[in-house]
């Protein structure tokens, strides 16, 4: 019978560097191999399996970010780092359930520093207000602070985007990220957001 | 006086590519400088802002990973399910488990989200390393990668409107990644155009409607694209007749 190919941490993050239908499968594998265990951990604590998907599609995302980005260097198995950001994520968000009846919080603070915006959580309404400012720049300064926020080099942003070389590349993200500053400076609600999120 | 950093300089420090003795001397002023620890602090927001955009976006990608792995696994269960569900009408005849079938097959949300299938992509002759966004969207497209696809394809359309190559595809990528609203208006206008995608179009803009729970334009699109008798009439009746099965008629079915 056939089996799905069994992923070492190594093999994981080389798949996501490498992106596209490599990245999917391993994702794939994390998806079939440790969705139980973290929904197990959500559901013990007072969570349903809702809640368990969004954690854990939402700690994926943090995954290969951080994976992209270099933070991830597999000091700890994949796995480990995967629940671990997953248990300080559900801790997060139930933070006030988990004071006022001491259920292990302490063991769920000493994995993953909460304090990290890693781990910080939008609800909808945020999100909502995210996509609307992100909206409001143009297509193509979106999708530079995009690549540029998925840790894309200035080299690759370039030949994504067709820009001449990586110094256009770094110009056209500064040039972005004013805007994006400029539009957050005169956003009330955006401000209000930031301060939630004590970011 | 102090030292004035520009923005392209507060991001080098961001960004960590100052060096050793560039870092210190800027932390140096930072801890005295309130303005310019202001102006640094904004300036992280923004990043911080980004950072999230961009969980957000790569969350969709691995939402969509997730829903196909799981529909997979459902699959492969309900290969197995079926047999069981026979197996126990046979022995006890179960009216319950029928039921709950009937209620997960004829539901509007089901019966929408089986009968989509990514359009192929008619542009397969194109080399991989083919440097225009279009393609880049059509290579995303094919690696079901909605999110990346969208931007792609957004970016052609926002530099021509009437790139109604763009338009379509951009539409199925909404709809592969459930964003119903914006596909119903890349369809519409698909549509409006006349373009040779049009009858596709229809197709797809029935499954938008279903999302959204407007049953009635779904099934007059339906019944439209029968009319024309082209090559989606034959699933457009199967599903027109899905949708007008009495077994929706149960309580709990749509």
């Amino acid at each position: 019978m056939f089996k799905r190919k069994k992923y070492s941490t190594n093999d994981i993050i080389e798949a996501i560097k490498a992106g596209g239908r490599e990245e999917e499968k391993a994702i794939g594998f994390l998806i079939e191999n440790d969705f139980g265990k973290v929904e197990n951990l959500i559901v013990k604590r007072n969570g349903t399996t809702a809640d368990a998907e969004d954690i854990f599609q939402e700690a994926l995302a943090v995954l290969i970010l951080n994976v992209r980005k270099g933070a991830f260097k597999g000091e700890s198995t994949i796995h480990t780092y995967l629940y671990a950001i997953c248990k300080g994520m559900w801790y997060k968000r139930f933070k006030k359930y988990t004071r006022e009846s001491g259920q292990e919080a302490g063991l769920m603070v000493n994995d993953v520093d909460e304090g990290t915006p890693e781990i910080a959580l939008l609800n909808e309404e945020q999100k909502t207000l995210l996509h609307q400012l992100f909206d409001q720049l143009r297509e193509n300064c979106k999708a530079v602070l995009l690549y540029w926020g998925m840790s894309y080099s200035m080299t690759e942003i370039a030949d994504m985007l067709s820009f001449s070389n990586a110094q256009v590349a770094m110009n056209k993200k500064n040039k972005c990220l004013k805007q994006l500053r400029k539009l957050m400076d005169e956003d009330v609600k955006i401000q209000s957001l930031v301060t939630a999120l004590e970011i | 006086m102090a030292q004035e950093y520009s923005f392209e300089e507060i991001e080098r420090y961001l960004d960590g590519d100052m060096d050793t003795a560039e870092t210190e001397h800027f932390e140096k002023l930072l801890s005295v400088d309130s303005n310019l620890a202001r102006r640094v602090k904004e300036q992280k927001n923004a990043h911080d802002m980004v950072e999230l955009y961009a969980r957000d976006v790569v969350k969709d990608r691995v939402k969509s990973i997730y829903d196909n792995t799981k529909k997979r696994q459902t699959k492969s269960s309900n290969g197995f399910s079926i047999m069981k569900i026979a197996a126990s009408i046979a022995l006890v005849a179960s009216i319950g488990i029928l039921y709950s079938y009937i209620v997960v097959n004829y539901n509007t949300q089901n019966l929408a989200g089986n009968a989509f299938e990514p359009y192929p992509n008619r542009f397969r002759t194109m080399g991989e390393n083919e440097q225009s966004a279009f393609n880049r969207g059509l290579i995303a497209y094919d690696r079901q990668n909605y999110p990346e696809a969208i931007i792609q394809f957004s970016s052609v359309a926002s530099e021509d409107e009437k790139h109604l190559d763009a338009r379509f595809y951009l539409g199925v990528a909404y709809l592969g990644s459930k964003q119903y609203e914006k596909a119903l208006s890349s369809f519409q206008l698909v549509i409006a155009e006349n373009s040779l995608y049009e009858s596709a179009a229809k197709w797809y803009l029935s499954l938008v409607y279903l999302h959204l729970g407007r049953e009635e334009d779904a099934k007059n699109m339906l019944q439209d694209i029968i009319d024309r008798s082209d090559v989606k009439s034959q699933a457009a009746k199967e599903l027109l007749d899905d949708l007008n099965s009495n077994l929706r008629r149960l309580p709990f079915v749509r």
